[in-house]
């Protein structure tokens, strides 16, 4: 064997092993990506289902804050926050629950999670890296009525029940929602750009008149 | 320059290159099959992430096409002077594709009117204080029949059931003041989506809708 020959061979291997690699790196980030897509998708899938599902069947007032046995915003005199809904089933279904939705933010891990609250002991996670939840109520009129509105009076039953509400709240007939999710990885981040989806829902309860 | 050039070398190298016919063929084949098993992978992610979406899809449409046939069916009923005459027999309706009973192809598997009548019946439960009637199979075709040119092609079969749910306790013979209308769609893929709303009798020719709901 001569050192061309040597030469030669070593060139030949050289650039068949760029070749595979060239084509293995791609096919890794490619590997990495189309889960991760799949999921991201499937998270929105999941958030968008369980609030849309909630909204339709949900009973007069929608309520843009949380409320229950534990941290109940009225108790605070907080009655409006852009990213949380309090939606009440019609009591048709003795076994059907009041549900609220929102986003809870963890600074130091620099996730966030879409949480419902059952309005007794128990807020569960429903959906990983959901990183923007936004509600927008509109009235019949198809006009939005601003977060003001629902923090000024007049209060159904008194001012002074637990359990009080704007009576402005009534007048909502439509909501916007809309939930970004974020890639879970976040080297993944620059590739795979936050998905947003915004929806328009009319519950069917607050419509019947 | 020559290296490895004693006879002794040459006649090794002579012997190892005849026993090293067909190597490159299997390391193409080898290649070729790991590069094949990749792809592979990545399609199944991606099929798989295609049919998550189509049946998720599917089972909007079916919800709405459910939502659709029962507000169909509240125009229809809001019209009617007696609801008695509505639960006395089975497919009154104007929007009916034969005998309110038997099989009907959907698509993807048959249904089975009869036992989706007693599935309804099961899970339209009355609220509180009203009479727990039987549904009564009222209007039932394809989605594609009653939405003609906006559904087209559309595989969905919907149905509409009726119950009194007039409050306890209730004479047989006074007429329904308040009814169940349960709509069910049967998509593609096998998909199901169910909604209830509860109907009551207005003076003029309208129905006031009490409460909606979406049935298991």
């Amino acid at each position: 064997m001569t050192i061309s020959e040597v030469l030669i061979a070593s060139a030949i291997t050289l650039g068949l092993m760029g070749s595979v690699f060239g084509v293995v790196g791609p096919l890794q980030r490619l590997f990495a990506i189309q889960p991760e897509y799949a999921d991201m998708h499937q998270r929105l899938r999941a958030a968008l289902t369980a609030i849309e599902k909630d909204l339709l069947a949900a009973a007069p007032p929608v309520m843009p804050y949380r409320t229950g046995l534990r941290r109940h915003d009225p108790d605070a005199g907080v009655f409006y926050r852009a990213d949380t809904i309090t939606l009440v089933p019609v009591a048709w279904d003795p076994t059907a629950v009041a549900h609220t939705y929102y986003l809870k933010v963890d600074p130091a891990a620099r996730s966030s999670q879409l949480m419902r609250y059952d309005g007794a002991e128990s807020d569960v996670p429903l959906a990983d890296h959901i990183d923007r939840l936004d509600f927008v109520y509109f009235d019949a009129g198809g006009e939005t009525l601003p977060p003001e509105t629902f923090q000024d009076g007049p209060w159904f039953p008194n001012e002074t029940d637990r359990n009080r509400f704007d009576t402005d709240l009534l007048k909502v007939k439509r909501v916007r929602v809309a939930v970004r999710v974020q890639a879970a990885i976040p080297s993944l981040r620059r590739v795979l750009p936050d998905r947003t989806i915004t929806l328009d829902v009319a519950p069917r309860n607050a419509n019947h008149e | 320059m020559r290296i490895m050039s004693s006879g002794r070398w040459r006649g090794r190298a002579k012997h190892a290159g005849g026993s090293e016919r067909g190597v490159v063929l299997i390391l193409v084949m080898m290649s070729v099959t790991l590069l094949a098993v990749l792809s592979g992978a990545l399609a199944l992610v991606a099929l798989t992430e295609t049919a998550v979406a189509a049946n998720y899809r599917d089972a909007d449409e079916a919800l709405y096409a459910a939502d659709a046939a029962m507000e169909y069916v509240l125009q229809e009923i809001a019209r009617v002077e007696d609801w008695t005459d509505l639960l006395a027999t089975a497919g009154l309706s104007s929007f009916v594709d034969g005998e309110p009973s038997g099989l009907r192809d959907a698509g993807s598997e048959p249904i089975d009117l009869d036992q989706a009548t007693v599935d309804v019946t099961a899970a339209a439960t009355p609220p509180a204080g009203a009479v727990d009637e039987p549904s009564v199979l009222y209007a039932f075709g394809r989605f594609a029949d009653l939405v003609p040119g906006t559904a087209t092609g559309s595989m969905t079969y919907v149905a509409v059931w009726l119950a009194d749910r007039s409050p306890a306790p209730k004479e047989d013979a006074t007429e329904p003041v308040t009814l169940s209308v349960a709509g069910v769609a049967f998509g593609g893929r096998g998909s199901r989506r169910a909604v209830e709303a509860l109907v009551q009798k207005t003076d003029s020719a309208a129905v006031r809708l009490l409460a909606w709901r979406e049935l298991p």
